[in-house]
């Protein structure tokens, strides 16, 4: 098991062999094309997975996991790794939760804050929301699912598994005792499937705005072109760990 | 590490959730600083149980061992404003006398990330408050909410006199954590045992603001009295019960600044 501290009453436990587990989660989430040179964002060792770089936004609810419930949102950068790998780096990330977010920044370096985090849905749109404080609206994406998202597009952006990447990070003291790695991770999504063996997954149009951007949250830094798809789905869904690819 | 963006002390690199630092500084150099803070705290003295939960080469400073729970209210810091509970044990670390840090809660995510990885205060979240109901303060710990984990009552009367509290409360305070990186595959993790100090610096009255004739108050705004520890509802998940309450030395109300600052990493373990 790996274990965050107090030692005696840990505010994490990992299975490493389970990974952190979650069930009946529900997420919507936008790819698109990135319109500025998001390259400063990259630590050394991955580039932009494409030209142009492509990112994402994803907003989620997770109504149980072994870290305990929260809601999530996470901005991606598609990248391509030494090993040849595509995979998506995480410049900002959220949660609403301290288990989390400890588990998060700890183990896998995903550079977890807390926030306020949405994703109501009323009338026909769902609407997935980002605010820190509450009240300063950094993000906000609605979509509307009407059709059911079929075709190679969800398995390309979504593969089983995905891989994650984040730096984690621990300061030096003194010039003493510091680390910092590069940590390949992943998240192996099992959509929800349909009593007529569907896959619960829904496309439809969006919009994503950064409504008041915040230079102590810059998830605007990663700036929207065009955006390709919008998409609503359930799930279940397991995060576990590949390596450490790099000690900077 | 970033290729080019300006990186700060913490994750995200580019909008780095805690520490200021200016450029060529380290975190030694960072401060934490907190104005304007109240407290209710108690001193006790507790069972050599607690030996169990210390570091190895760290011994408990006294028999029986001492302890202190604070609950604390920090309406402006440079992490921003929270509430926070600690439990300290007295320990004799290579013959310094210093406390460790088994136990501590804030409702802060800056104050709770910078804790755990810059010195290893173990921070979880929880809900705290201080309340003043008549002639009565209480602090108080739940996690979650509802469940209350500990509630220290003060009858705040009477002005501490200065030679006792300077006795109890160093103004330069050494405490240590553990900071812990867990392993991924095995060889690749870290634990620190870190030192560090907490600069406790109490609001003061001059002498001829507390005397009224032939009485001469004490002049640090810390006041004490008929004090209660309890642990209502003990819980495994957040074991701070199993710091017990024998005999409470000292219980006070205290009004105060403070200053946190990271000094070094004094032993060091592979994982």
């Amino acid at each position: 098991m790996l274990r965050g501290i107090p030692f005696d009453s840990p505010l994490y436990e990992v299975d490493e062999d389970r990974g952190i587990e979650y069930r009946n989660c529900d997420a919507i989430t936008g790819f698109f094309t990135i319109k500025n040179d998001i390259s400063d964002l990259l630590p050394e060792g991955l580039k932009p997975y494409s030209e142009p770089a492509q990112g994402g936004i994803w907003i989620s609810h997770y109504s149980f996991s072994t870290v305990g419930e929260y809601h999530e949102y996470i901005t991606v950068i598609q990248v391509e790794d030494e090993q040849g790998d595509m995979g998506y780096y995480i410049p900002y990330i959220y949660v609403t939760n301290d288990s989390a977010l400890a588990a998060g920044r700890e183990l896998a370096g995903a550079p977890k804050k807390l926030a306020t985090i949405g994703l109501v849905k009323e009338n026909d749109v769902v609407m997935g929301y980002l605010e820190r404080p509450t009240g300063k609206r950094l993000v906000t994406f609605v979509m509307k699912p009407n059709t059911r998202a079929a075709g190679g597009l969800i398995d390309f952006v979504l593969p089983k598994p995905t891989y994650l990447y984040s730096v984690r990070h621990l300061p030096p003291i003194k010039g003493k005792g510091g680390v910092t790695q590069l940590i390949k991770w992943y998240a192996e999504i099992d959509f929800h499937v349909d009593p007529n063996g569907e896959k619960v997954i829904f496309n439809g149009p969006g919009t994503v705005t950064y409504d008041s951007p915040s230079v102590i949250d810059p998830v605007h830094k990663v700036e929207i072109d065009s955006l390709m798809t919008a998409v609503y789905f359930q799930f279940d869904m397991k995060l576990g760990f590949v390596d450490i690819l790099r000690e900077y | 590490m970033l290729k080019r963006s300006r990186e700060g002390l913490s994750i995200p690199l580019d909008a780095s959730l805690y520490g200021a630092l200016g450029a060529g500084m380290v975190a030694r150099d960072a401060v934490t600083e907190y104005l304007n803070c109240e407290c209710v705290m108690a001193f006790f003295t507790t069972t050599e149980d607690v030996e169990g939960l210390l570091p190895e080469g760290m011994e408990l400073a006294a028999k029986p061992p001492n302890a202190a729970i604070f609950i604390a209210h920090y309406p402006f810091s440079t992490l921003g404003p929270y509430y926070e509970m600690f439990t300290l044990i007295q320990v004799d670390f290579e013959g310094e006398l210093a406390y460790y840090l088994p136990y501590i809660y804030v409702d802060n995510d800056a104050a709770m990330a910078g804790g755990r990885e810059v010195v290893g205060a173990p921070k979880k979240f929880a809900k705290m408050g201080i309340v003043k109901y008549n002639d009565l303060v209480m602090g108080y710990l739940e996690r979650p909410p509802g469940k209350r984990l500990l509630s220290i009552t003060i009858k705040p009367e009477q002005r501490i006199p200065d030679a006792m509290v300077e006795a109890f409360l160093q103004e330069a305070t050494p405490i240590y954590s553990i900071r812990l990186l867990p392993p991924i595959e095995g060889g690749d993790g870290l634990a620190q045992l870190v030192k560090w100090y907490g600069y406790i610096r109490l609001h003061e009255d001059d002498e001829e603001r507390v005397t009224y004739h032939h009485v001469k108050l004490g002049t640090k705004r810390i006041w004490g009295g008929e004090t209660t520890v309890l642990y209502d509802s003990p819980s495994l998940s957040d074991p701070v019960h199993k710091i017990e309450v024998k005999d409470v030395l000292l219980g006070a109300y205290m009004q105060y600044d403070m200053g946190l600052r990271p000094d070094k990493v004094v032993k060091e373990w592979r994982l």
